[in-house]
C-alpha cells in the first residue's frame, strides 16, 4: 500500500516537473507562431493595401479570419476602434489594441515595441513609402520568427529536460 | 432624424478635442459650409456665407483670432479618422488636392508637394484642411426644368456661373430629374463624368449623393476620355460634366453631339458673351450646339439670380431666390 501510494507520488511529481517544461516549451512556441503571424499579416496587408485599397478596417478583419493566435484578437479589436472612429490617431488606436490584447509575457519588451511601432506602416499618406514600410516590417517579424523558431527548439528542449530532471531530482531527494 | 444623424457624421470626421468644441458649440450641419484647419491658426468655420471661430471654451464667436488654434496633431487625427484611417486608399485622389468621402463632403488638403518628374507623387506634411460640406438639395432646379425641355427631349444645356453660387447643386438635381422622369419627360439614361468627385460624391464607388435610378458615374476620371468611355460603353441618353474649359474639353464634347447623346455641363463665367471669349468654348458657342444657358448669379436684392436663355440669347425664365 505504501509502496502504491510513494510510486504515485513519483509518477505526480514527475508530471509536474515534465508539464512545466511543456509549458515553457508552449509559450516559446505562442511568441514563435505569433511573429510567424505577424510577418504573413504585413505581407497580406502590402498586397491588400497598396494594391487593392482595401480600408484598414476592412483588411484588418480579413487578415483577422486567417489567425490562430491572439493576433486575431489585436486585429479585431484595432478594427472595432477605427469603426467607431473617436477621433484619435491610428497609432493610439493600434497602441491600445496591443495593451488590451497582448498578454505582458507573450513577447519580449523589443519585440512589443515594434508590434507598436508597426502602426507606423498601416496608415499614411505616401503610398510608396508605406510598401515599403509594409515589406520593412514583414522582414523584420520574419527575422524575429525565426528566431524564435531556433529558440523554440532550443530552448524547448533544454526546459523539457530540466524541469524532468528536477522533478526525478525531488523523488530521488524525498526517497 | 436627418439632420441629427448629418451633425454626428460631421462629428466624426473631426479629432476628439475640436469635436469636444463643436459638441459644446452646438454647432449643427444645416448651417456649416465650410470647416476650415491650418496648422497653429485658428479653427475657421464658414456658415451662411459668415466666417465664425469656435473658441477653447466651446463658444461660436465672430473674433476669429479669439478662436482655438489647431494643432498638428489635431490636423494629423481629422484627417486620418477622415479618411476612416485609409488615407492611402485615396492616393489618386490625394495627388489632385482633395478627397471625397462618406456622405459626398469633399476635403481639399494643401501640403508639401512630392514630385517625380512633372507628376505629383503625393503630399506629405498635410498641414492645411478645407472640409466642403455637401448639401444636397432635392428640387433645386424644378423652376428650370420645364424650359429645358422641348418636346418632350432634353435640350443641350450650359449652366454658366461664378464659384459659389451653386451650380453644381443645380446640375446635381437637373441629373436627378432627367434619369428619374420629370413632369413631361420620362426618365433617360445619364451617363455622369465626376472628375472631381463633387457631383456624385461617390464613396468607395457608391454616389452618396442621388443622381437619379438610370445614372452611371464614372468618378474621377478625367473629362475628355469620360465622355468617350460612356459613349462607348454605357449607352447613355445624356452625358453631365462639371466643369468644362480644358483644351481637350471641346473636342470631347463636340463628339458627344456628334453621336446624338443630349448633353448638360457647367462652366466657370458671369454670362453667355464671357463664356464666348473662352478659346475652347467659343466654337461651340459660336456654333449654337447649346440651346439652352443657365446663367447664375448673386443677386443684392435676394441672395440669387436664375435665368435661362435659349441659343439666340432671349431670355425665357428669370428668377431670384435665396441663396
Amino acid at each position: 500500500m505504501q509502496i502504491g501510494i510513494k510510486l504515485a507520488g513519483c509518477f505526480c511529481i514527475i508530471a509536474a516537473g515534465w508539464m512545466t517544461g511543456w509549458e515553457l516549451e508552449r509559450r516559446l512556441r505562442q511568441r514563435w507562431m505569433f511573429l510567424k503571424e505577424m510577418q504573413e499579416l504585413f505581407l497580406y496587408l502590402e498586397k491588400e493595401m497598396t494594391y487593392h485599397r482595401t480600408t484598414v478596417e476592412t483588411a484588418l478583419r480579413e487578415a483577422a479570419g486567417n489567425c490562430a493566435t491572439v493576433l486575431r484578437d489585436l486585429l479585431l479589436t484595432a478594427a472595432d476602434q477605427v469603426e467607431q472612429r473617436r477621433g484619435e490617431l491610428f497609432r493610439d488606436i493600434w497602441e491600445d489594441a496591443v495593451r488590451q490584447t497582448i498578454p505582458g509575457s507573450l513577447l519580449q519588451q523589443d519585440q512589443h515595441d515594434t508590434v507598436c511601432e508597426a502602426a507606423a506602416a498601416l496608415c499614411g499618406t505616401d503610398t510608396v513609402m508605406q510598401r515599403t514600410m509594409l515589406v520593412k516590417y514583414a522582414e523584420r517579424f520574419d527575422e524575429m520568427s525565426r528566431q524564435e523558431s531556433q529558440n523554440c527548439q532550443e530552448k524547448g528542449k533544454l526546459y523539457r529536460k530540466l524541469s524532468t530532471a528536477a522533478g526525478v531530482f525531488i523523488v530521488i531527494v524525498l526517497i | 432624424m436627418k439632420e441629427r444623424m448629418e451633425t454626428e457624421s460631421i462629428y466624426r470626421m473631426l479629432a476628439s478635442s475640436i469635436r469636444q468644441l463643436f459638441e459644446k458649440a452646438q454647432i449643427r450641419s444645416e448651417h456649416l459650409q465650410e470647416i476650415r484647419m491650418r496648422t497653429g491658426r485658428p479653427l475657421i468655420l464658414r456658415m451662411a456665407g459668415e466666417e465664425y471661430t469656435v473658441t477653447e471654451r466651446g463658444e461660436l464667436s465672430e473674433e476669429l483670432d479669439q478662436g482655438h488654434r489647431i494643432t498638428a496633431h489635431e490636423l494629423d487625427a481629422t484627417l486620418e479618422s477622415i479618411s476612416g484611417y485609409s488615407l492611402y486608399a485615396f492616393d489618386e485622389e490625394m495627388k489632385q488636392g482633395f478627397l471625397t468621402v462618406q456622405g459626398g463632403h469633399r476635403i481639399g488638403l494643401a501640403g508639401r508637394i512630392v514630385t517625380a518628374g512633372r507628376q505629383i507623387s503625393c503630399i506629405r506634411h498635410i498641414s492645411f484642411l478645407n472640409i466642403r460640406l455637401s448639401h444636397e438639395i432635392i428640387g433645386c432646379a424644378d423652376s428650370v426644368m420645364p424650359h429645358l425641355l422641348q418636346n418632350g427631349m432634353l435640350c443641350h444645356t450650359l449652366i454658366i456661373s461664378p464659384p459659389g453660387c451653386g451650380k453644381t447643386t443645380l446640375l446635381r438635381d437637373i441629373i436627378r430629374q432627367v434619369s428619374d422622369g420629370t413632369g413631361g419627360c420620362t426618365g433617360h439614361t445619364v451617363g455622369v463624368v465626376d472628375e472631381r468627385s463633387e457631383l456624385a460624391g461617390c464613396w468607395l464607388g457608391v454616389p452618396q449623393n442621388d443622381l437619379g435610378m438610370r445614372t452611371d458615374v464614372l468618378d474621377c476620371c478625367p473629362k475628355e476620355d469620360g465622355m468617350m468611355m460612356l459613349l462607348r460603353s454605357m449607352s447613355p441618353q445624356v452625358i453631365a460634366v462639371d466643369e468644362l474649359g480644358g483644351s481637350e474639353d471641346g473636342y470631347a464634347v463636340e463628339n458627344v453631339f456628334r453621336c446624338g447623346c443630349r448633353l448638360i455641363a457647367t462652366v466657370h463665367g458671369s454670362s453667355i458673351q464671357d463664356v464666348r471669349q473662352k478659346k475652347h468654348l467659343d466654337a461651340l458657342s459660336r456654333n449654337m450646339l447649346f440651346e439652352r444657358y443657365i446663367v447664375l448669379s448673386r443677386s443684392d436684392v435676394s441672395g440669387r439670380r436664375t435665368e435661362v436663355f435659349d441659343a439666340d440669347g432671349e431670355l425665357l425664365y428669370v428668377e431670384e431666390t435665396g441663396l
